[in-house]
């Protein structure tokens, strides 16, 4: 007997080759350069990413949508553009990282190479067109991240973050493999193309097998995304790992599990639209008030910001929830307001991230809002005007890309019929201006605490990050065109 | 139907009524005096109770990370043997990439001081 391979197609998925290579070049680069020379392989990290990006533009105008690999993988716009998106946000958390680890005394030890095979996971997940690819994907990404998370050894929380964080992630894989047999003794199928064609007009959609495989999938979904209620680990993970490495958590983790969920219910399971839309539409709304709400009552910026991300995560699901296949229009616009809103998020996200590690200092990491900073605008004002831009613009105040997205996100919603989501995103938003801007209040009004020291010092690599988040953040709210003409031509989620 | 599943229900009950003579031969046969140390889990180890706070070394937990991922890489790599004629040249080159990667960790793992018990 003849076993045939599949037709091998490297080019297809050049993005994941190019940053699976170089992390693995990295990873041995590491063990034979003196420890000073460590902070090069941040910016051969960097390099990866801006050549990953290259590979995935010269994809876009080559022959895309293709399926690749008997199907396992499907290479077209809308992965394309979540790929380009958390490279993005890979590069700008590298050169966050580079002069943050030196100055936090981390040591560099395996964190470029890390991250380098966490953004391959994140690549891979944007082009999974099957169960196992995707779960595949998720646990590269994962595992990484757990070690991250855990990178600076010596203090205890960053230990309790990284054990929490596989604990529950491990926890979430669970719900999710079950989910996906369940899906597979139903169907008889895992890829997400053959799965739309064995539901299609079939008995199937009402098969109980089929509709608790796809809870369970939604379950570990929600755990992945931190969507309330399944949202507990968040705050104490991203408060406890360092605050470079929740900054890439909090944007690449997020962009690409939001594409494999949208790719999943539109693509492989629209016939099952009124099961998953309610679904969501529950976890939206819970996401969105309990997200915001809990925000309000933090004092640490990490915490907040962790529970600001479960909030956004809820608008990006308002959007998820409006993807109605059936009505080609309503779908386009919900489908391009994802992908806008997380573009924006990636940028106004890192930037208010970066801002947290500019004020770090060697002794103490400067996260009270109270102590921290009070007063921060005259001492460092051009660091105070930039948090100011990326909390308005987290806020959703207009002429930010965070309003552009919001207004996006609304709009799909209520074209679709979702009016009541798009009525508690608003209330929600208006609430979350409270926490958003207390953090602008606190800086221009209060007194500062450490006013006889002198400003911490901004190194060249964070000035950059800080300019293009803050650059990308306010361009995109006043001519949100060129974005969102790129995410109106991503919308090609594969289907031949 | 049920047939196969009548198979299953003998399973269960000749693995139970065996394991059950098995055990009452034990306790019908064998001397029985009980002393505090013999009641003990493991007889002639270390004591069982002790201070959870301990220190214990992470030598154990690296070998045995290290022995499960290559013993996952013999696992993958029977089949292939099984299939080798099959697979031709294709599965030849899939499986040297395959171990070139797991040789970068082993290396990895090498310089690093992981394989070494000082």
């Amino acid at each position: 007997m003849e076993i045939a391979p599949p037709p091998f197609d490297l080019g297809a998925i050049a993005p994941f080759l190019i940053v699976a290579v170089g992390a693995m070049i990295a990873l041995l680069a590491d063990l034979f350069i003196p420890p000073a020379r460590r902070p090069a392989l941040g910016y051969f990290a960097l390099g990866t990413t801006l050549v990953a990006i290259g590979a995935c533009v010269w994809l876009w105008g080559g022959a895309v949508p293709r399926l690749a690999f008997a199907n396992m993988i499907a290479v077209d716009r809308f992965g394309l553009f979540v790929t380009i998106v958390t490279l993005i946000g890979a590069a700008l958390s590298i050169l966050l990282s580079v002069d943050f680890l030196q100055e936090q005394r981390l040591g560099y030890g395996e964190y470029f190479p890390l991250m380098l095979f966490t953004v391959s996971g994140m690549i891979l997940l944007a082009f999974a067109n099957d169960l196992i690819t995707f779960f595949i994907a998720l646990e590269i990404l994962s595992l990484g991240l757990y070690i991250l998370a855990g990178s600076a050894r010596g203090r205890a929380v960053s230990q309790e973050s990284a054990i929490k964080y596989f604990l529950l992630g491990s926890f979430s894989f669970g719900f999710l493999v079950y989910g996906t047999s369940l899906i597979y003794g139903a169907t008889g199928t895992t890829n997400f193309t053959a799965l739309r064609v064995a539901l299609e007009g079939s008995g199937l959609t009402d098969n109980p097998l089929l509709l608790a495989g796809l809870a369970l999938v939604l379950v570990g979904f929600a755990f992945k995304l931190a969507l309330a209620p399944f949202h507990m680990w968040t705050p104490d993970v991203y408060s406890g790992a360092p605050t470079a490495v929740t900054a890439f958590m909090s944007v690449g983790t997020k962009v690409a599990t939001f594409a494999a969920l949208l790719r999943l219910v539109t693509g492989a399971l629209p016939a099952l639209y009124a099961d998953w839309s309610n679904a969501l539409f529950a976890l939206a709304i819970v996401t969105m008030i309990l997200g915001n709400l809990a925000a309000i009552t933090q004092r640490n910026i990490k915490r907040m910001l962790a529970y600001s991300s479960i909030g956004q995560a809820g608008y990006v699901l308002v959007a998820v929830v409006a993807s109605d296949t059936t009505q080609p229009g309503v779908n386009d616009a919900a489908q391009s307001s994802v992908l806008f809103y997380l573009l924006a998020y990636t940028f106004m996200n890192l930037g208010a991230f970066a801002v947290v590690v500019a004020l770090a200092r060697p002794d103490d990491e400067r996260l009270d809002l109270d102590r921290d900073y009070a007063g921060l605008a005259r001492r460092q004002p051009l660091l105070a005007a930039a948090m100011a831009v990326f909390m308005l613009s987290l806020g959703g105040i207009p002429l930010t890309a965070g309003f552009m997205g919001k207004l996006l996100v609304f709009r799909a919603a209520i074209e679709a019929g979702y009016w009541p989501l798009a009525v508690v995103g608003v209330l929600t938003s208006a609430v979350a201006l409270a926490f958003y801007l207390r953090v602008v209040v606190r800086m221009y009004a209060g007194e500062s605490r450490h006013a006889e020291e002198r400003p911490a010092r901004v190194p060249v690599p964070l000035a950059v990050v800080l300019a293009v988040c803050l650059v990308a953040t306010i361009q995109f709210g006043i001519l949100p065109a060129i974005p969102l003409d790129a995410a109106r031509g991503a919308l090609t989620i594969t289907a031949p | 139907m049920v047939d196969n599943y009548a198979i299953i229900l003998i399973m269960i009950l000749t693995v139970l009524g065996f394991g059950a003579l098995l055990l009452s031969i034990g306790v019908l046969v064998r001397p029985y005096k009980p002393t505090p140390r013999k009641l003990q889990s493991y007889e002639s180890g270390v004591p069982n109770i002790e201070p959870l706070k301990g220190r214990y070394t992470p030598r154990f937990y690296v070998i045995a990370i290290l022995f499960v991922i290559f013993d996952i890489e013999a696992i993958f790599l029977f089949p292939w043997a099984v299939a080798f004629d099959q697979l031709g040249l294709f599965g030849l080159v899939e499986m040297v990439l395959f171990i070139v990667i797991l040789l970068i960790g082993y290396a990895y793992a090498w310089r690093r001081g992981a394989l070494e018990w000082v």
